[in-house]
């Protein structure tokens, strides 16, 4: 399989009135074509600054890009200029966000929201786009769409709200769908409904997905692979059923003891003493030395190698065991 | 009115703390006046009239031959005395009827249609039609332009009582069998200081501003005593021959208003916000 | 939309029938015989007797009030002591001059306060926006006639580029070249409510912006100009048009001080006029007329706000 994104050593530097501080150091995450990746961390983990970074969203006055190379297709989305960003913004890269209650515009109708993306990026006529939008509200299994075209976000309920982000972000039938924690303020039921809708389409499309999660229940059901990051750097990545199977990493130890049931969330668990440092905290060490069960000196004083588990799961510590690679 | 408060401000501390030297200084102004101005108010010298800004007069004469920089310093005694009057009335009575009506529904309803009603009158109208009532003069002005702020004060202080009554803390001292009068002094009234001293600027500003425009009428304070707006009214006609007449009678209202609202604003920001939303009305939250 | 339409006018009519009842009090309020004091101090004292009658004064109150009312609805506001005419007509006269002067502030306010807003939201904390907004909290502040004596020394009476009072219909001679007489009065009276559209306008894009729909618009890929008009200035607007308001009352009571510096024949300079005149009867239609088209217009604003913001019409 190809791959389609790639970060390389990414770091993203906060503004603050305290002076800078790193947010996210040194990930490296990979996307193939047609796969879908669980970015998973707590809150602050810096995983969702990451989306906005391969987006081009970053607020540049608080958080900008301090190293590192992002590759969409080969091309590297850094160098490219505002103008070039926009064309694969929405259109190969789509992005759905948290808050469905007020991601969409107030006082516009759904159906201008979804042909303002295609006539963004595709020379269709009005007519035509309006069709368009149609079948979409269809496609995300949003009844009567051709009135549903009409409302305004006010109109629909949230789990409905975020089926329209949903078809906004594919309108273009984007290459890769960046979904940042699309179901955390969405009703239980109607989670499980939105996640059987972006597998299938997923599926459907043959469409790569960045899930970004802090649920590991959710990840099980979504990703082929998953990526665990702690406080800006990478802990654990792999493939789904190796890292559940046999975690490597003291803190996805900690996360997977700590799930009781398969959705239960990382903010509740209180079961990994210590809490995150504050990124400000620079370690020339390992970041989860504090809270680690089986920290040594080492690990105190020197930056973690990355491990190979096996061919499909990588580990960033000292104590992990198995083969470092260079 | 409160469209200061609609419009969110900028800057802050720096400003606010600027806008309060300004106001130390007219302060002090209106206090010494006798002492710091150069000359006497209303002596007339016919062989000086019109002249310009010189070293004998600053600020240049009047018709009368009359101390401008002299005026423009008294001028501050009234501006002063009108401003301190019209928030007294505005706040005393805006209190009274915002607390009562917070208290007791039924006068509520009463007393909020009765506002709602004086502020169907743009704000100078209302003023204009209490002169017409009460004559002109000092005092009437104070009274007149204390009423109109008296309805805007009023609805600000009634909708953050209901706010603090409707708190948990209060049905907690009700339960505790607090009797009325105690809630209003314990637990209404000490909350609505910062507020009102929000309110309390604004309401200065807008009554210099309000008492100018009466003046410059020759519906306000008598002509014979120097108020800005007085000034400004007489020598209207002089504007072609001697402009810095004018130039500083206005400069000092604008001053005075202008440093005022930066006080208002900075002390708005700083509110709770729950608090600020009686300043915006429907256009925030 | 029909309901809302319903209950703002619900709400409309009771606040226009009590402002009225004040200001049928007020005149009663006034020292003296209520029907001398209409009729002025040169009322012989067989007319103020047919008035006494005509008003009803023997009467209750509440009757006289309904009397008054009925009157006013078929149009008659009485007779001006001063003009010996009736108050209608020279209302009548004068809502040409008040209206266009309206009118042309407001074209001001939102041409020049508005895309201003914007350029100071838009280039926030710059030295620009420092000034713009230094410099229009401080016209906020600063008295209209103030600035339109000055207006009248600098264009009229030095450049000679415009005129310095009064103004001609322009249905008469001259046709529309005499709206150049409004000019400088209504940019007097745009000043200070420019100043706060600019206020406002820069503080609500800055609080639009952060808004979750704003980063969708922004994913699109769409131009970061399309963003700022369809997305963040179209919601900025609706918090700017409540502010109309408060903007409106503010003109209003501003308009009254600006006839009078610039010699317009309008309703505004006419109240100030009959009260230096105590011609009562106009005042009271003066006064009557201004509240009426004030409210009539936040209505009209408030049926504005809830067509441009979709979420009002179910509330």
């Amino acid at each position: 399989m190809n791959t389609l994104l790639s970060v390389r050593d990414l770091e993203l530097v906060g503004h603050t009135a305290s002076g800078p501080r790193t947010l996210v150091d040194g990930l490296s995450i990979a996307v193939s074509e047609g796969e879908s990746l669980a970015l998973v961390g707590e809150s602050g983990s810096g995983k969702s600054i990451t989306a906005l970074a391969i987006m081009g969203l970053l607020p540049e006055a608080e958080v900008t890009v301090g190293g590192g190379r992002i590759e969409f297709s080969g091309e590297s989305l850094l160098d490219l200029s505002a103008l070039e960003r926009r064309r694969i913004a929405g259109n190969r890269i789509a992005m759905i966000f948290q808050e469905p209650m007020t991601s969409l515009n107030p006082v516009m109708r759904i159906g201008d929201q979804i042909v303002e993306m295609i006539r963004a990026h595709e020379r269709v006529s009005l007519r035509a786009a309006m069709a368009r939008a149609a079948e979409l509200l269809a496609d995300v299994r949003i009844p009567e769409p051709a009135m549903r075209l009409r409302a305004y976000p006010h109109q629909l309920s949230g789990g409905q709200r975020q089926r329209v982000m949903i078809a906004i972000a594919l309108a273009c039938r984007p290459k890769l769908l960046i979904a940042d924690e699309p179901t955390t303020a969405l009703d239980v039921t109607v989670q499980a409904q939105i996640l059987a809708l972006l597998r299938d389409l997923q599926q459907e499309l043959a469409m790569a997905m960045l899930f970004i999660t802090h649920d590991l229940g959710v990840v099980a059901n979504i990703a082929d692979r998953v990526a665990i990051m702690y406080c800006g750097q990478l802990a654990e990545t792999g493939s789904v059923k190796e890292v559940f199977r046999t975690p490597s990493h003291p803190y996805t130890r900690g996360l997977l003891h700590c799930v009781p049931n398969a959705s239960a969330e990382l903010d509740e668990l209180v079961a990994i003493p210590g809490q995150l440092p504050s990124a400000s905290e620079s370690l020339a060490a390992c970041r989860f030395a504090p809270r680690c069960p089986l920290a040594d000196t080492i690990c105190h004083r020197t930056p973690p190698p990355t491990v190979a588990v096996s061919a499909v799961h990588f580990c960033h510590c000292h104590h992990a065991g198995g083969v470092a690679v260079p | 009115m409160t469209t200061y408060a609609t419009a969110t401000g900028f800057g802050g501390q720096k400003l606010a703390f600027a806008g309060l030297l300004i106001i130390a200084t007219l302060a002090v102004c209106a206090l010494f006046a006798p002492w710091l101005a150069p000359a006497d108010p209303i002596a007339i010298d016919p062989l000086v009239r019109l002249s310009p800004p010189s070293a004998a007069h600053w600020f240049g004469t009047d018709h009368f031959g009359r101390d401008t920089l002299s005026r423009v310093i008294h001028g501050s005694r009234m501006a002063a005395f009108i401003g301190i009057g019209v928030v007294a009335i505005a706040l005393g009575g805006g209190i009274t009827f915002g607390v009562l009506s917070a208290v007791f529904p039924r006068l509520g309803m009463l007393l909020m249609r009765i506002v709602d009603v004086m502020m169907a009158f743009p704000a100078l109208l209302l003023a204009l039609a209490l002169i017409v009532v009460l004559g002109r003069g000092v005092e009437n002005s104070i009274l007149a332009i204390g009423v109109v702020y008296m309805t805007t004060t009023a609805r600000i202080v009634y909708g953050v009582s209901l706010r603090l009554k409707s708190e948990v803390w209060v049905d907690a001292a009700l339960a505790m069998g607090a009797r009325t009068p105690r809630i209003v002094f314990r637990h209404i009234l000490p909350n609505l200081v910062s507020p009102l001293f929000v309110q309390a600027s604004f309401v200065f500003a807008f009554a210099q501003l309000q008492a100018a425009s009466l003046d410059f009428l020759g519906l306000g304070v008598p002509p014979e005593t120097p108020t800005w707006g007085n000034m400004i009214s007489e020598s209207r006609i002089y504007i072609t021959r001697a402009p810095w007449l004018l130039l500083f009678p206005g400069l000092m209202i604008a001053l005075a208003a202008f440093s005022l609202n930066l006080v208002g604003d900075a002390a708005r920001d700083r509110l709770d916000p729950r608090l600020q939303a009686a300043f915006g009305g429907r256009s925030r939250s | 939309m029909l309901r809302y339409l319903i209950r703002r006018i619900g709400a409309f009519l009771p606040t226009l029938l009590a402002a009225s009842f004040l200001i049928f009090v007020f005149i009663r309020l006034i020292p003296g015989d209520p029907a001398a004091v209409m009729l002025g101090d040169q009322a012989t004292p067989e007319a103020i007797e047919a008035l006494r009658v005509e008003m009803g004064l023997e009467e209750s109150l509440a009757v006289q009030y309904l009397r008054w009312l009925s009157d006013v609805v078929r149009g008659d506001l009485g007779d001006s002591i001063f003009f010996q005419v009736p108050v209608l007509e020279l209302i009548v006269d004068g809502l040409e001059t008040s209206v266009l002067l309206a009118l042309m502030t407001m074209v001001w306010i939102v041409g020049f306060g508005l895309p201003v807003g914007m350029v100071a939201a838009a280039r926030r904390g710059s030295w620009l926006d420092q000034s713009l907004s230094g410099m229009s909290m401080f016209l906020a502040s600063v008295p209209t006639f103030w600035v339109g004596l000055y207006l009248i020394l600098i264009f009229a009476a030095i450049l000679g580029w415009l005129p310095s009072s009064g103004y001609p219909s322009i249905f008469g001679e001259g046709g529309l070249a005499n709206l150049r007489y409004l000019l400088l009065p209504s940019i007097a009276l745009a000043a200070p409510n420019a100043a706060l559209i600019i206020r406002l306008t820069r503080a609500s894009m800055l609080d639009v912006y952060r808004e979750d729909y704003v980063r969708t618009a922004r994913a699109k890929g769409i131009h970061p100009l399309r963003v700022i008009v369809r997305h963040v200035f179209r919601n900025a607007l609706l918090t700017v048009v409540s502010a109309f308001g408060f903007t409106l009352a503010a003109l209003i009571s501003e308009a009254v001080v600006t006839e009078t510096v610039f010699s317009l024949p309008g309703v505004g300079r006419m109240v100030v006029q009959s009260i230096l005149r105590r011609d009562y009867p106009v005042i009271q239609g003066t006064i009557l007329m201004i509240v009426l088209l004030y409210l009539a217009i936040n209505l009209a604003v408030d049926i504005l706000y809830a067509w441009l913001d979709p979420r009002v019409k179910l509330r």
